[in-house]
């Protein structure tokens, strides 16, 4: 019955983990960017000042 | 055995021509005009590592659909917007990254001098000069400060200078805001002019009157010299609400204290970069 019960526990864990790193997974740096997991692998998500952020078309 | 051979005759035929079929890519400008404004963008092209996942995302945000031209590693999926060819999508190597960039395709009197003054200014090119059926000469390169950029003299010319109905604007964001602004001026007939309305140091690159681009200093932390192209949209929180449903992480949200709000600069689910404005 313990076998059982830790044989349950182990694979309620594996299941959990296996969602987890299938969800998005988010990991902050300290170099201004972010690292993302997302269904299309790694991405940098990039931190824009936006003091600096006057761009775009002017009329 | 006559009728077999004649078969045999016709397979092969069939097979060599599709072995030399070359794509014949949308011209640049339909009618063709034959005029050329040398530091106009003309085009623009995603190259993407994972083409189908950008051709979903791009779909779903704007609308789009995509004819294919070609099969296998020269597939080349052409954006259609209303109707019109706007731009393109290949695939990226595995080999030279594995993140989507939007690439413009910067009108030029001669590629070979183009490449020339690249090199000379301690650019690097990407891709040979080539004759593109369809689109005319062109070449890929690295700007001095690491900006990727197309060179092309389009063989049907370029289109008219007014504002499109997709591409509004293109931008050098630059980590050296002098040295890429002389390296422009001296590879296409810029003039600068200062926007001093802007919060931060700005020019309009112009040919005689033309605006044809802008520049700035870089504003993402990390990111090398790149141009970004600017997407004309009339209501900017409803497409960036579709870009983030879509997958897309938002890098700069409307912001009431930038520009009224009407810019937005997003990083589409495959990296690559491109900024969205309210045209009034």
């Amino acid at each position: 019955m313990k076998k059982y019960r830790s044989f349950i526990i182990l694979i309620l864990l594996i299941i959990s983990i296996t969602l987890a790193s299938c969800s998005n997974m988010h990991m902050g740096t300290s170099m201004g960017v972010s690292m993302n997991f997302g269904s299309n692998g790694p991405t940098i998500q990039p931190h824009m000042n936006i003091g600096m952020s006057s761009g775009g078309y002017y009329y | 055995m006559k009728s077999k051979f004649i078969l045999f005759l016709f397979i092969t035929g069939l097979l060599f021509s599709s072995c030399n079929e070359k794509i014949t890519y949308p011209a640049i400008t339909s009618p063709a005009t034959h005029v050329h404004h040398p530091g106009q963008f003309v085009w623009h092209d995603l190259v993407s590592p994972n083409p189908k996942a950008s051709m979903d995302f791009y779909s779903k945000v704007f609308g789009w659909t995509f004819t294919t031209l070609g099969s296998g590693n020269d597939t080349y999926y052409v954006i259609n917007s209303n109707g019109k060819a706007i731009g393109g999508i290949s695939k990226l190597d595995p080999q030279y990254g594995t993140v989507g960039e939007w690439i413009g395709s910067m009108s030029v009197s001669d590629v070979s001098n183009a490449l020339e003054y690249n090199t000379t200014h301690g650019g690097k090119t990407l891709f040979k000069a080539m004759n593109i059926k369809g689109r005319g000469k062109t070449a890929l390169i690295q700007d001095p400060q690491g900006a990727i950029v197309s060179f092309i003299n389009s063989e049907s010319g370029d289109p008219a200078l007014e504002i499109g109905k997709t591409w509004l604007w293109n931008e050098l964001w630059t980590n050296d805001l002098t040295a890429s602004m002389n390296y422009y001026k001296g590879l296409v007939p810029y003039t600068t002019e200062k926007v001093e309305e802007a919060a931060s140091p700005y020019y309009v690159f112009k040919n005689s009157e033309n605006k044809l681009s802008g520049i700035m200093n870089n504003p993402v932390e990390e990111m090398r010299t790149s141009w970004i192209p600017y997407i004309k949209v009339i209501n900017i929180n409803t497409v960036v609400e579709k870009a983030r449903t879509a997958g897309a992480y938002i890098i700069s949200e409307p912001n009431p204290n930038v520009r009224n709000g009407t810019l937005a600069v997003i990083q589409d689910p495959i990296g690559a970069k491109f900024a969205l404005q309210v045209i009034k």
